[in-house]
């Protein structure tokens, strides 16, 4: 597989998948990172620098907000993200579009079969 | 670790806030990573070097890398540097005309009193006067008997009258400014046209006739 192609077409689905994860739970990065990666069987493992951008164009957006933690004893601060409104709204909207857009994006793919 | 860091952030080619924003969250993922108990050395391999852990950061963030806008910013310089020397040359070889008029080298009374000087003593056939006239590059070149011949070809003139017009120029090509001008001359029997040059010292660099 062209790995370019294989990006590409990943990246798409990315901010779907993010703003998903966040809707269950707020989490920091880290931890994302590992979620996506056990969640989808490897196929969603990304790097930081693929996240992180994603993360900063989804809060810049409003979809997110992101708070340090306040550490206790020993504990490292950490920046945990959290839906806001704006981001379940878009979140819908975006599923919603993903549902048709798979059903199509099947439907000319599987035309092999018949033809 | 710490090298590790301030590796990444010279390689990251976006904003100083972007990065400042980077480098906090690299570091609170160290920590974390730590505190996991993940050893430094595995969390160095998983990361990447600093150079892949920002390439990373610059493909997404969409930034062109210091080391290609440097790139860019030369190929730049030098195009403009080949424009300019192309219009330096240009502007250097391309012979530049004003009227005398305007000259801040020569002065229009000036080269009409020696023009007038010179058509007089050719009219009195005082060569040699003409001579002492001549620049050190038209001095070799000018010889009475020669300059007798190519005047007889003009045919028989007549008797000198008058100037009736007459129009100079300074003229400035590849780095040597001159006064260039015609005078048109009335002879009893035909106009002849002095063509004459002087150069910033007034002496006398060209002389044709026709």
């Amino acid at each position: 597989m062209n790995p370019k192609y294989e990006g590409l077409l990943k990246k798409g689905v990315l901010e779907i998948l993010v703003l998903q994860f966040l809707s269950k739970k707020e989490m920091y990065g880290y931890q994302l990172i590992m979620e996506l990666k056990e969640n989808s069987h490897e196929m969603f493992a990304m790097k930081e620098g693929t996240l992180y951008p994603i993360l900063y164009r989804l809060e810049d957006d409003g979809m997110l907000i992101s708070e340090w933690s306040q550490p206790s004893g020993k504990e490292v601060s950490k920046k945990y993200y959290k839906i806001t409104e704006d981001g379940k709204r878009t979140l819908a909207e975006l599923k919603k579009l993903w549902s048709s857009f798979s059903k199509e994006v099947e439907l000319i793919l599987g035309d092999d079969n018949y033809g | 670790m710490d090298k590790y860091i301030k590796n990444v952030y010279k390689a990251l080619g976006c904003s100083k806030d972007e990065k400042e924003r980077i480098i906090k969250d690299l570091k609170s993922d160290i920590m974390i990573a730590l505190e996991n108990g993940e050893k430094i050395e595995d969390i160095k391999i998983r990361l990447g070097t600093p150079q892949e852990y920002a390439k990373e950061f610059n493909d997404n963030l969409g930034v062109v890398k210091k080391s290609h806008y440097k790139i860019i910013i030369g190929l730049l310089v030098a195009v403009i540097l080949v424009i300019a020397c192309y219009f330096g040359y240009r502007y250097l070889s391309t012979p530049k005309t004003i009227p005398i008029s305007e000259s801040k080298i020569f002065d229009e009374e000036k080269v009409m009193s020696s023009s007038k000087q010179i058509i007089e003593l050719v009219n009195q056939k005082n060569y040699q006067e003409v001579k002492s006239l001549c620049s050190d590059i038209l001095k070799p070149a000018f010889n009475g008997e020669g300059f007798e011949d190519a005047l007889k070809q003009l045919g028989d003139l007549g008797e000198y009258q008058k100037i009736s017009e007459y129009q100079f120029v300074e003229y400035k090509d590849k780095g040597q400014t001159v006064a260039v001008g015609d005078i048109v001359t009335l002879y009893q029997k035909r106009t002849v046209i002095y063509r004459l040059t002087f150069d910033k010292d007034m002496k006398l660099d060209g002389i044709y006739l026709r």
